[in-house]
Formats: structure tokens, sequence, C-alpha cells
């Protein structure tokens, strides 16, 4: 019996280290490369050390990050969302465009705003759960036709934003920006989402077997539409805050960031197939991807090197952690 | 026994094109284990899946504790205490063992949060009433073997303290030496007056576990008969209008002096554990078994060239034949049926066609251009001797029953005409008659000229179908047997790692072969 009980602590305390490195090992290996990162662009430039710089490196990951905690739980789920850009610009633009200037706007702003987001995430969400159309397909589409109905409301930067909007971009609380508080508050939030309630377990569940997650009786449909909308109402934020920034809406300033942001869920570790991955892995993401743009700018590379040495950096991390893990070869 | 605890009257069920149930009366006593037997497409699986709310019947009742009870989702089944163990399983693999049990019923705190705590309590109670060993709740579902899984189900299904639980074939998937422990386990929930549907293709189980059975053929119930005073002969014939001395095609008697026509020696690939040697001469099935971990489907492996070869060599008929990829397999005359058919055998969306045609157009066309016509008639050929029942060629191969998926896939390497065919656990979950038609092909085969290696788990079907066995213990050859002397007792012996000496005998001294050919 004494021999059984060892056998059992002794599994215990191996699970826990498993657990602890082995299933985490992505996401322990994007914040070492990005205390790496740091360090060696630090050493090339000691601007990079100086507190104002770490600051700007936040800031750098506010709209990247809220783009990609949505991200995340389409990816968990099961499937992505390519309309996230287009969402960032269409929503820049009905922000900036509502305002006009006009303080007693902003509410109404807000509320427009977040309404196109639900919107958007309503029809990916439905047209995949229900209409069983290809992720991919689906926001592709919407994609296209969110960028479309960008470049109808306004073909250039359009709108103006009031003082107290700027406040959201530049403002501070202590020595904190405010973009970088409203992150943490909203990373804090769906942390708590989809690691402590029950909404959260079943968007692991889904992404990790559909079938399985049915017919124990998960509702999926209802999964699914959820976290579609999630994903395009923090886009929206994203949308909100990039106006805020720029002064302006912009029909251009989300372009990109749909790859970007899968790339920031996927490079710790986070299952583009659903079920497996975490939040804390998003975050070394985004924050690894801040810091490579930061220490380029610091370094003068020019565009396409950033580009080259951008993409290398996404395939060494993941490759290193994919190698490592056991199920390399399987 | 307990009372009528749940009675199905009158069931239809159609889906477009087929009548899956028709008029099926079915009932269960509580803490009974009722056996439910049937051909693939006999309606078993649809039966069940009405009985928990996964599909709705057309018409009929279903009364349970004797009030009507209509399911619309599995979770209604779920809550009135109806659980189904499906045979690949309804767990998600990258969650951990508890949330999996109280997937959809989590419990909450009070601010509404998952109560994990309160899970992992619950599930560790739970895994400690099933005495499961070596799974804790925090266990990922992915880091379990099979055996641990089925636990997993089951305790799953007692933690919504479920009256009936269907089994959907436990034993499939179980290495032979977690079958008894399943049974344990099953004697057990019946003690705690649990009621059990068991569905099942292996006589063996039903007499081991069942208290009735019931007969089910094309959508209708045929029978309903207690176990005690039945016999297997009685059975098989009811539900397959065969005897069991039919089941296997006849064998010759055991002779000494056979021309080798394989031989494999010092054989090792990196994922084996052990070099194996071993010969087979011409016209013999030669059968390799073990417990589950012995290595078998390794060694099979490495035969066609998945895996990378570290040592040894292989001939046929003399020749030495280097092969370090499956495609190298596929031209030096190998075919290999591999043991997970639905992952590893067939393009699940492509037609049957295409999974025919495939090796042979890689392995024989030339050219640029392929002579679809030609090809067709070939398939066709094929899929009439194999006497695949579906259809049409074209239908996806997903959609096909078990049997027929694994004709499937013999029928594409039959087309190859390969040499060497190396099958794993060709028979697990499909029908008898498939069943029968698949040994009388393996038969054929060798008779033929062709090397036919069967590796199973399935005691009944390594002693009634193979000429000799090899069995493996941890990846090492254990013993050598020829059909005469084998039994099941000897082969444990072997499974298990005793010493055998030349016949075949245990090394040790022991009393006489209690083992007795089935």
């Amino acid at each position: 019996m004494i021999g059984m009980g060892e056998g059992k602590i002794n599994r215990h305390h191996e699970w826990t280290i498993r657990r602890l490195i082995g299933a985490h090992s992505g996401v322990f290996m994007v914040y070492i490369i990005v205390v790496v990162t740091f360090i060696v662009g630090g050493l090339i430039d000691r601007e990079v050390f100086l507190f104002a710089n770490v600051i700007t490196i936040l800031h750098h990951m506010t709209g990247l990050g809220l783009i990609s905690v949505g991200q995340t739980f389409c990816i968990l789920a099961g499937t992505f969302d390519l309309s996230v850009g287009s969402v960032i610009s269409l929503t820049s633009l009905t922000f900036a465009g509502t305002i006009m200037g006009r303080s007693e706007m902003i509410l109404i702003a807000f509320a427009f705003t977040f309404a196109v987001g639900v919107c958007v995430g309503l029809i990916n969400g439905v047209l995949i759960a229900k209409a069983r159309i290809n992720p991919f397909i689906t926001t592709l589409a919407t994609m296209l036709i969110a960028q479309g109905v960008a470049f109808l409301y306004h073909s250039g930067p359009y709108g103006k934003i009031t003082p107290e909007v700027k406040w959201i971009g530049y403002g501070t609380i202590g020595f904190l920006p405010v973009p970088i508080l409203i992150f943490i508050t909203v990373f804090i939030i769906c942390l708590v989402v989809l690691t402590k309630t029950r909404f959260g377990l079943h968007v692991y569940a889904l992404g990790g077997g559909v079938e399985p997650a049915r017919l124990s009786g998960v509702k999926i449909n209802l999964i699914r539409v959820s976290t579609h909308v999630i994903c395009s109402v923090l886009a929206s934020g994203a949308g909100v805050y990039f106006a805020a920034r720029m002064g302006t809406g912009d029909p251009y300033c989300g372009v990109g960031y749909q790859l970007e942001s899968i790339a920031a869920v996927c490079i710790a570790g986070t299952s583009l197939y659903g079920g497996r991955g975490s939040l804390w892995g998003t975050l070394g993401g985004v924050l690894l991807l801040a810091m490579i743009s930061n220490t380029f700018n610091h370094l003068n590379l020019p565009t396409m090197s950033q580009l080259i040495l951008r993409g290398i950096i996404i395939i060494v991390a993941v490759a290193v952690y994919t190698v490592r893990s056991k199920d390399f070869g399987k | 026994m307990g009372e009528e605890i749940l009675s199905m009257k009158g069931v239809n069920k159609s889906f477009p094109g087929v009548q899956a149930l028709k008029e099926v009366d079915f009932s269960c006593r509580q803490g009974e284990v009722h056996a439910l037997v049937g051909h693939n497409g006999a309606g078993k699986s649809t039966l069940i899946k009405v009985l928990g709310g996964v599909y709705t019947a057309d018409s009929g009742e279903i009364y349970l504790h004797g009030k009507l009870f209509k399911p619309d989702s599995p979770l209604d089944g779920t809550l009135a205490g109806i659980s189904i163990i499906y045979q690949e399983f309804n767990l998600v693999p990258d969650l951990s063992v508890a949330k999996n049990m109280f997937l959809a019923r989590e419990p909450r705190t009070k601010l509404g949060f998952l109560d994990q705590r309160s899970m992992i309590r619950k599930s560790r109670q739970l895994l400690e009433r099933l005495s499961v060993e070596n799974v804790t709740p925090v266990d990922y579902i992915r880091d379990l073997s099979v055996n641990q899984m089925q636990l997993v189900e089951i305790a799953k299904a007692l933690s919504v303290k479920a009256d009936i639980i269907v089994m959907d074939e436990p034993t499939a998937a179980l290495p032979i030496s977690d079958v008894q422990k399943l049974f344990d386990t099953i004697h057990k929930l019946k003690a705690e007056g649990v009621t059990i549907i068991y569905i099942s293709h292996r006589m063996e189980d039903i007499f081991e576990v069942a208290d009735r059975v019931t007969l089910m053929k094309d959508g209708r119930m045929i029978a309903t008969l207690e176990v005690e005073g039945l016999d297997h002969n009685t059975l098989i014939e009811k539900m397959t209008g065969r005897s069991i001395t039919d089941f296997f095609p006849p064998r010759k008697s055991y002779e000494e002096n056979k021309k080798t026509v394989f031989e494999v020696n010092g054989l090792k690939s990196t994922a084996m554990k052990a070099a194996v040697s071993f010969k087979i001469r011409e016209n013999e099935i030669f059968g390799i078994t073990g417990l589950e971990g012995c290595g078998s489907t390794e060694l099979a492996r490495a035969l066609f060239g998945v895996d990378r070869i570290e040592s040894g060599e292989v001939q046929f008929k003399k020749e030495g034949i280097k092969i370090s990829t499956p495609r190298e397999g596929l031209f030096q005359g190998f075919g290999y049926l591999t043991k997970d058919r639905r992952k590893e055998g067939l393009l699940l969306g492509a037609s049957l066609r295409e999974n025919i045609a495939i090796p042979s157009r890689v392995k024989k066309h030339r050219g640029y251009f392929l002579d679809l016509k030609k090809e067709l008639a070939q398939v066709e050929r094929i899929a009439g001797e194999m006497n695949i029942r579906a259809g049409s060629l074209n239908i996806e191969s997903k959609d096909l029953s078990g049997g027929n998926q694994q004709k499937v896939i013999l029928s594409k390497w039959l087309l190859t005409e390969c040499k060497i065919l190396i099958v794993d656990e060709p028979t697990r979950g499909i029908d008898v008659d498939s069943k029968v038609e698949i040994y009388q092909l393996m038969r054929n085969l060798v008779e033929s000229g062709v090397v036919v290696i069967v590796l199973s788990s399935d005691m009944e079907e390594i002693l009634g179908l193979c000429d000799r066995i090899l069995v493996l213990h941890r990846g090492e050859p254990k013993a050598v047997l020829n059909w005469e002397k084998a039994t099941e007792h000897i082969i444990l012996l072997a499974a298990t790692g005793s010493e055998l000496d030349q016949d075949g005998e245990p090394t040790s001294k022991m009393n006489g072969s209690n083992g007795e050919r089935i």
C-alpha cells in the first residue's frame, strides 16, 4: 500500500512538471524569445532599455493585443476570423465619422461602432455554425464585404475625434497609458472567462472535439456564434483605439491585422485546429511581435529586412516548440 | 431480477433511402446486462441513438420507469439517466478527465464560476469507486490508454447517476489483458443496480456478461433470449444462420518440412523495443499476437517501411528486400491493412472507387494520362469479387459499414497484386458475415501463394484462422506455435512473458495444459 501511495505522489508530481513545461512549452519558449529579443536589442541600442521605450512597446501591443485576444476565442473554438482587419478599418471610420468633433455624439458613436462589430460577428458566426460554411471562406467573404463597405463609407481618412476620445489613445493614469490599462483589463476579463467559466470550458471542448462536445450537451452553435461576436467586438474596440490614436478614421488602418493576429495566437503553440492553447500564449505572441517591430525600428532596419526577419522569427519560434513537444513525428 | 425499467415500443426510424428501424420493441429490466447483437446495419446503433436523444424516432414510444420519455437532445437522454458510451468515445482529448466528466453539467460556485475543486473531488471519488488505477482527475484524456478512456466514460456515466448505461462494442478496442477488467467493472455496476445495454459482435463477451440477449436484423428485432441455458452454437446460428464450424475455413494438418518463403532476421526499427526474427512457410497464414504493447503493429510498420529500420534483413523467396518508405513497400509487393481503418486505411472523403484505385495507380501507372475506363473495369471486378455491398462505387468511403470499409482496403491491396499482405486486426468491429468472407479470402490468398501475416488480439481469430502463431511480449518474440499445438492458455502464457520450449510448452514446470482450443 505504501508503495502505491508513493506511486501516486510521484505521478502527481510528474504531472505538475509536465503541465508546467511540457504542455505549455510553446508559451515558455515565446517568453524566452521575448526576453532574448529585448536584451539583444538593448545591447545593440541602449535606448531599447529606457522606461519610455518599454511604454512604447506596451503601446504597440494594445491594438494587436485586443484583436488577438478576440482571435484566441475563435481559434480555441476551432475556427478563425479573417475579417478582423476590415472590421478595424470600418469601425475606425464609423467611430470617428459619427463623432465628427462633437462631444455629444461620443456615446452614440460607441454604440454604433460596437453594433457594427456585433453584426459582423453574428453574420460570421451564423454562417459558420448554421449554414456550415467553412470559416476560411465565410470570414474571407465578410473581410471583403466589410472592407468594401469601409471604402464606400469613405475612400480615405475621415472623421474627427474630440479631446475626450483622444484621452483613450494618449491619456495616462499615474505613469501607465490608458490604452495599456484598457488592454490589461480586457485581457484579465477574457482570461477569467476562458479559464474559470462554463462558457470558457465549452469553447475549449468545442475546439477539442465537435462531436464529443455536442453529444455531451454543449450548445455548439451558441458557442460558435458567441466566439465570433466576441472576436468582432474586440476588433471594433481596436478600431476605436486606432481612431483615438490617429485622430481620425482610416479605411486602411486595419489591413494586415487578420494574419498578424492569427500569428500572434499561434506563435506560442495554440493549435490552429482548436482546443489547445491559452491566452497567456497569445499575450506572449503579441509581446513578441510588438517587441520585434520596436527593436527593428531602433535598429533602423529597412521594411523589407524587417518583414524577412519577422517571418524567420515566427518560423523559429514555432519550430522550436514543435520539435521539443512530444507529439513531434507522431 | 428487477422490474422493467425501459421499454421501447413500435419504434420506427428512417433515413433518406433506408428504413433503419422497423417497429422495434425492446425492453430492459433493472439491473440486468442486456446484450444487443446483430450485423452492422442491423439497426443497433440507431436504436441506442434514438434512446439517447441523438436521433428522434419517426414513430413509436419510449417508456422510462413506466413514464413516457421523449428525448430531443443528447442532454435530455443524459439527464434522464441514460448514458451512452460510444465505440469511438465521447471525450475531448485536450481536456482533463474531470472536465470531461462534467462537460455541460459543470458544478458552479455561487459566483457562477466553474467549481473546479468540486469537479476534481467528485471525479476522484468516481474513479475510486470504479477502482481505476493510474488516472487522476487532472490528467489529459489524450495521455490515457484506450482502457483508461473507457473507464473514464463509465465514470462519466456514473456521474449523472445513470440508471442505464449503453456500451457500444466496448471490447472492440480493448487489448485482451483489459477485457477482464471491463467485465469486472460491469459486474460491479450490475451489483449496484445499474442496467447495462451491451452491444457487441463478440460471442464470448455475451456469454461472459449478459443476462439476456436481443437479436436484431435489418432494422427488426428478431428475438430476446435468456443467456442462461443458451449455447454458443445456437446463438450464432440464430444470428447468422451459420454454425460456428463454418466460421473459419478448414486447415490442413501441420507439416514439418515446408519451404520457407518469407524470412525476417533480426529486424528492428526505431519504434520497436527488440529485434524480431521469424520465418513464414509456403501456403500458411502466419499470425502474430500478444497483449497490448506487444509491438506487433510496430513490427508491421517496420516491414512496410513506415518506421525507420535500424538493423536486420527481410527475404522473400531467398531474395533480400530493402524497404525504407511505404512507397518502396508498395513497389516491393507489400500490402498493409492498418489497425485503424478510418485514420490510416481510408481516404474517408474520397469515393470507394478512388480508394481502391490509388495504390495501383501509384504502382502500375506509367505515362501521363490515366486510363480511367480500364481502371474502372478493374475496380468493378475486384469490388464484385470482394462482395462489397454499396449502392455505387462513387459513395464516399466514410459512409460504408465497417465490414465494407475493410473490404475496400483489402481490395485496394489485392488490385496492386501484392505478394505479401499484412493485416492488422482485420475483423475488429465488423459484422459476422464480412468476417467469414475475410477469413475465407485469407485462406484463398495463401493457397495462391501470397504471404499473409495476420496481426490480431482476438484469440478466437488467432486460434481459428492462423496456421502458425508468433507470440510477442513487450516487443520480444516469445514463441512460435503451430496451430495444432496452440491453445489460448499457452498463448497467454507466452504473451505475458513466460519462456516456452520448442513444443510450445512452458519451460517452467506446470501441471498439464488447461487451455482448450476454441
